[in-house]
């Protein structure tokens, strides 16, 4: 296995890395929405991917400064179960999903210059064992 | 209060609480969407070969000839001397870049795109005779329209489509319950904008008798895609004409093009 940090997806003005588990074997799907929304009002987040030359300097950076990142920990997360959610082919097919969520607070306001290496930025590990289930009537998705 | 094993999904959302209250954003909406992370795919995994299949075929078909050189924000990373001789190889290459119909060129390299500036051949009358056009440092992949009929050699495009509309549905299903409970929305407009993609995909649904393979085209149809095949520079996402979406990501490990670590790099975006 590589560093875990190379290929992690980094939003700088919340001081967060995401790392990425990209395996064929293991798939899933990550949802963002980052752009500027005329809608609500909220500003563009940047963010960027890390390479492993990113990560190399990221660890020198750390280890000059004796600085470490910090692994969010589950009791960080609230687990929050939302009922009735309509399934997408009809609005009467229904199910409940659990849904851990976990808030983070901006660290640099969104005019001022983003860094990536400060010794505040923390690191997600999603839970390996996950599994969607989806519990459909119909024919399912896979006999497309 | 803890992780659950059991948890269908993880969300992360960032509390703007350091910009300026404006009137632009509202107290309701002060959160933004960072990720949100379905653990699985209905089928959670891939074979290799399926993967390089799907590489070699869709490459192709996106950017501008394999080529993206579009995104001039950053996501193609810096200029520097590599990216210098990728584009002028790229420029000798691909003629569906501009050099190729223009001519002589001035190429200036500025800090994340270059600026192409050449003559026009037709000018139309009163017009400037001088055009100007930017070039982000070139990488492979970039956006294209997937047609429909790949989910019949893919179905893992019907479910990564698929499993976009259910991350909609749940995120509007939260914000009805966070409106409630005077909590604030998440990605209240990419998820309004995507549930107009929904109902359209619903009707088409009906309308085909309930054929999942039609309801997943209907989706893909209102939907562009882009092959990323290398780590994107810090940048921010823009949509065209003030539109918004939520992005969904799949990541597949390309074994041909990169040892497969099991990390990192990223193919579908």
């Amino acid at each position: 296995m590589g560093d875990p940090l190379v290929g992690a997806i980094v939003m700088p003005e919340f001081g967060v890395i995401i790392p990425a588990l990209a395996m064929n074997d293991n798939l899933y799907v990550d949802f963002h929405a980052m752009a500027q929304s005329p809608r609500d009002g909220t500003p563009p987040t940047a963010h960027m991917v890390l390479t492993e030359e990113n990560v190399n300097d990221l660890q020198d950076y750390l280890s000059v400064g004796n600085m470490h990142l910090e692994w969010f920990q589950p009791n960080d997360f609230v687990t929050t179960e939302v009922d009735n959610v309509e399934m997408p082919e009809t609005p009467t097919l229904k199910r409940s999903w659990v849904v851990d969520c976990l808030v983070v607070k901006q660290i640099a306001d969104s005019k001022s210059e983003r860094r990536i290496c400060q010794q505040w930025a923390c690191l997600y590990t999603p839970p390996r064992t996950c599994q969607i289930q989806v519990h459909v009537t119909n024919e399912s998705p896979q006999g497309c | 209060m803890r992780v659950r094993k059991a948890a269908d999904a993880v969300m992360i959302t960032g509390e703007y609480c350091l910009e300026e209250k404006t009137s632009k954003m509202p107290f309701y909406t002060r959160q933004k969407l960072l990720c949100l992370r379905f653990q699985k795919l209905l089928t959670s995994s891939i074979s290799n070969d399926t993967v390089e299949s799907m590489y070699s075929n869709l490459l192709p078909v996106s950017g501008r000839k394999s080529v993206d050189v579009t995104r001039t924000s950053g996501s193609n990373g810096k200029v520097n001397c590599q990216s210098h001789k990728n584009l002028l190889y790229v420029f000798h290459t691909n003629d569906a870049l501009i050099p190729h119909r223009a001519g002589a060129c001035l190429i200036i390299p500025r800090d994340k795109h270059y600026v192409v500036v050449y003559r026009k051949r037709n000018p139309k009358d009163g017009d400037t005779t001088i055009a100007i056009t930017p070039y982000a440092p070139p990488q492979p992949g970039g956006a294209f329209s997937l047609h429909g009929n790949a989910v019949d050699y893919y179905p893992i495009i019907a479910e990564f489509t698929y499993v976009k509309m259910v991350a909609t549905l749940l995120l509007s299903g939260m914000n009805e319950i966070n409106l409630i409970s005077d909590k604030p929305m998440v990605a209240q407009g990419p998820v309004e904008n995507e549930m107009m993609n929904i109902e359209y995909a619903r009707r088409v649904f009906e309308l085909k008798g309930g054929s999942y393979r039609a309801f997943c085209k209907a989706h893909m149809s209102v939907n562009s895609m882009t092959l990323v095949a290398h780590p994107v520079g810090q940048h921010f996402d823009y949509f065209h004409k003030g539109g918004e979406s939520l992005e969904n990501k799949v990541l597949f490990v390309v074994p041909s093009i990169k040892n497969s670590l099991g990390r990192g790099g990223s193919f579908i975006g």
